[in-house]
C-alpha cells in the first residue's frame, strides 16, 4: 500500500524532492497512527481514538460485549447498536450520565455502571463519550 | 380472609397465636412456594424460546444455539470426558485403607445417587450436595477430602453423574423443615442479587439476557442449567465442577467468590436445581 | 622530559603513600563506615504512616463488605499491593490503591446492603 502511494506520489510530483518527502511522512504517520492505536502503542492519539480502544477493550469499556459497533468485530446483541449517538443523545451531559450509571434511568438494566462503580475513569469517560459521538 | 374466619372461631386462642397465624398467612402470600416458582421459571422460558422443546433445556446454551449445536454433537460423538468416567468408577470401586468402599461405607444406593442430590440433611440441617457428601464419607473413614475445583473430584462426579443419567431431577425441599426452605429462599435471593465491580445477577445474563450473544457467545438459558454438571469445558480442557462454574461467573463480574460448597453455593445450587426439576440428569456433558 | 615527569610523579606518590600509611588505613576505615551510611541512606524508605492507615481502613472496609457477602474480586489484591507498595517506599502509590480499595469496600457494602430483601426484577416475577 505504501509502496503504491509513494510510486504514486513521485511520478506525480517528480523531483520535488522536499514535497515527496513530506508526502511520504504524511502517509507514513497517518498510517502508523491507525495501527498504532489498535496496538496500544504510546502514540499520541486523539479523545475520540482513545474512546474507540476504551469500546473495544474487554478489560475497560468492552462497549462490543453487548453493542454492534461500526469498526468493531463481532458485537453483542445483548443491547442495541451504537449507531446515530448525538441524534439519540443531543445533549452530552445525557450520555455521559447514561454511561456513568445506567441504573438512574433503568433499575433492570445489564448494563454496567461505569462510572459510579469506577470501572472507567472520568477521563475515560470523557473519551468514550468523544468516540460515540462519532458513531 | 382465612385466617379472619380461623380466628374468629377459636376465640379461646391467645391473640398472639392469632397474630402469629396471621402472619404466617401473609408471608406464605408474600412468598410463593418452590413448586409454583418452578413453574413460572420454566414459563419464562418456554415463552421467551416457543419453539424449544422443553426437553431439550438440558442442553445448556446449545439448546437455542442452532449454529453451535452441529459442532457439540459432533463432539459428544466422541466426548472428551469419557477417561474422566473410567477414573472415577475406578476411583468408585477402589477400596479405602480400611477396606470399605464408597458403596459400602457410605452410599449402599450407588453407584447411581447423582439425581438424589442437592438434598436437605434433616441432621446436619443443611443443604447437602454429592460433593460434600463424597468428602464427608472420605473423611469418616479416614480417607483424605478431594479438592472441590480441579482434580480427581472431576472423575469421580464425572462417573456419577454418568450413572444417574436419564433420572429425573426432582430436588425436594421439605415442608417439615423450615431450614429447608430458608436455605432455598437464600439461594433464590443469591440468583437475583446483582454483584461485583460489573453489578451483575445470575439472572441478568441467563434469564435477562438468555440466547442473546455475549460478543460472539449465546448465553446459555438458567432452565436445565445443572443437569449437564460436571462438563468439560473447552476453555478449561478438562472436566469442571458446578461449583467451579459458579465461581468463575462470580470472578466474571469481579466478585470475591465463595468458597465452593460453602453455604452460599449449597444454597444456590438448592435453588437453581429446583428449577429444573422435571428435566432430565445429563451428565457429564461437553461444553465451549 | 616525560621520563623525568614520570619519575617525579611516582617519588612523590612514594612519600605520600609512605608518609601517611597509618593515617590512610584510618581513613579507609572512616570511609567505610561512611559509605554504609550511605547505603543506609539510601536503603532507609519513607515510612508512608499515614498511607499505612489508610490501608488499615481500606482493608476494614473490605471485611464489612464481606461480612455481607458483597467484597469484589479485586480489593484485597489492591490492599495486599499497597502494603507492597509501602515496603517499598512508595507512599503515593500505597496511598492510591489504599483509596482504590477503600471506595471498592464501600461500593460493595453499599451494594449488598441495598439488597438484603429479595428484589425480583421487572422482567420476571415468581
Amino acid at each position: 500500500m505504501i509502496h503504491q502511494a509513494k510510486s504514486l506520489a513521485k511520478s506525480v510530483v517528480g523531483k520535488k524532492s522536499t514535497i515527496l518527502l513530506a508526502a511520504t511522512l504524511g502517509l507514513g504517520g497517518l498510517f502508523f497512527s491507525t495501527t498504532a492505536s489498535a496496538a496500544g502503542l504510546g502514540v499520541q492519539q486523539t479523545s475520540a481514538e482513545r474512546g474507540q480502544e476504551i469500546a473495544f477493550t474487554r478489560k475497560l469499556g468492552n462497549c462490543l460485549a453487548c453493542h454492534h459497533i461500526n469498526g468493531g468485530v463481532s458485537g453483542g446483541t445483548i443491547a442495541p447498536p451504537l449507531v446515530g449517538m448525538k441524534l439519540r443523545f443531543p445533549d452530552r451531559a445525557q450520555l455521559r450520565a447514561q454511561i456513568y450509571d445506567p441504573r438512574v434511568k433503568n433499575p433492570d438494566t445489564s448494563m454496567l455502571p461505569f462510572g459510579a462503580h469506577s470501572i472507567l475513569t472520568p477521563a475515560q469517560l470523557e473519551d468514550l463519550v468523544e468516540f460515540l459521538y462519532t458513531l | 380472609m382465612i385466617n379472619e374466619t380461623k380466628g374468629k372461631k377459636m376465640n379461646h386462642i391467645s391473640t398472639k397465636t392469632i397474630a402469629g397465624l396471621l402472619l404466617l398467612g401473609l408471608s406464605s402470600l408474600v412468598s410463593a412456594s418452590p413448586e409454583s416458582d418452578a413453574k413460572a421459571f420454566k414459563k419464562y422460558f418456554t415463552d421467551r424460546f416457543p419453539d424449544v422443546p422443553y426437553n431439550d433445556y438440558i442442553n445448556g446454551a446449545y439448546t437455542i444455539d442452532k449454529s453451535g449445536r452441529e459442532n457439540w454433537e459432533a463432539i459428544e460423538e466422541f466426548p472428551p470426558y469419557e477417561p474422566f468416567i473410567d477414573e472415577g468408577r475406578a476411583m468408585w470401586e477402589k477400596p479405602f485403607k480400611n477396606g470399605k468402599t464408597f458403596k459400602t461405607a457410605c452410599f449402599p444406593d450407588g453407584p447411581a445417587i447423582k439425581h438424589k442430590y442437592p438434598m436437605w440433611d434433616k441432621e446436619k440441617k443443611m443443604v447437602m450436595t454429592l460433593p460434600l457428601a463424597l468428602n464427608n464419607c472420605l473423611k469418616a473413614n479416614g480417607e483424605k477430602p478431594m479438592k472441590y475445583k480441579k482434580g480427581p473430584i472431576n472423575n469421580i462426579m464425572a462417573y456419577l453423574a454418568y450413572e444417574a443419567r436419564g433420572k429425573k431431577i426432582n430436588v425436594v425441599i421439605p415442608k417439615d423443615e423450615p431450614g429447608a426452605l430458608a436455605a432455598y429462599e437464600e439461594g433464590k435471593k443469591f440468583y437475583f442479587q446483582r454483584r461485583g465491580q460489573l453489578n451483575f445477577s445470575c439472572a441478568s445474563c441467563h434469564m435477562q439476557n438468555a440466547g442473546l450473544k455475549l460478543r460472539s457467545e449465546i448465553l446459555s438459558p438458567a432452565l436445565g442449567h445443572p443437569s449437564g454438571f460436571p462438563v468439560y469445558r473447552s476453555k478449561w480442557g478438562t472436566v469442571g465442577t458446578l461449583h467451579r462454574r459458579f465461581t468463575g461467573c462470580n470472578k466474571q463480574v469481579r466478585a470475591k467468590a465463595f468458597k465452593a460448597h460453602g453455604p452460599e453455593y449449597r444454597n444456590l445450587e438448592y435453588f437453581l436445581t429446583a428449577m429444573s426439576n422435571g428435566l432430565e440428569w445429563n451428565g457429564p456433558s461437553a461444553r465451549k | 622530559m616525560k621520563k623525568f615527569l614520570l619519575m617525579g610523579c611516582s617519588i612523590l606518590i612514594a612519600a605520600s603513600v609512605g608518609c601517611t600509611g597509618n593515617q590512610a588505613s584510618e581513613e579507609k576505615a572512616a570511609m567505610k563506615t561512611e559509605a554504609k551510611k550511605g547505603v543506609e541512606k539510601v536503603a532507609e524508605k519513607p515510612k508512608c504512616t499515614v498511607e499505612a492507615s489508610h490501608i488499615v481502613d481500606a482493608d476494614n472496609a473490605r471485611k464489612r463488605a464481606a461480612s455481607v457477602g458483597g467484597e469484589w474480586r479485586d480489593t484485597a489484591k489492591f490492599i495486599k499491593q499497597a502494603h507492597a507498595a509501602v515496603k517499598a517506599g512508595k507512599c503515593h502509590k500505597a496511598e492510591a490503591l489504599a483509596k482504590k480499595a477503600l471506595m471498592e469496600g464501600q461500593l460493595g457494602y453499599e451494594q449488598a446492603m441495598s439488597q438484603k430483601e429479595l428484589k425480583m426484577p421487572g422482567y420476571f416475577k415468581f
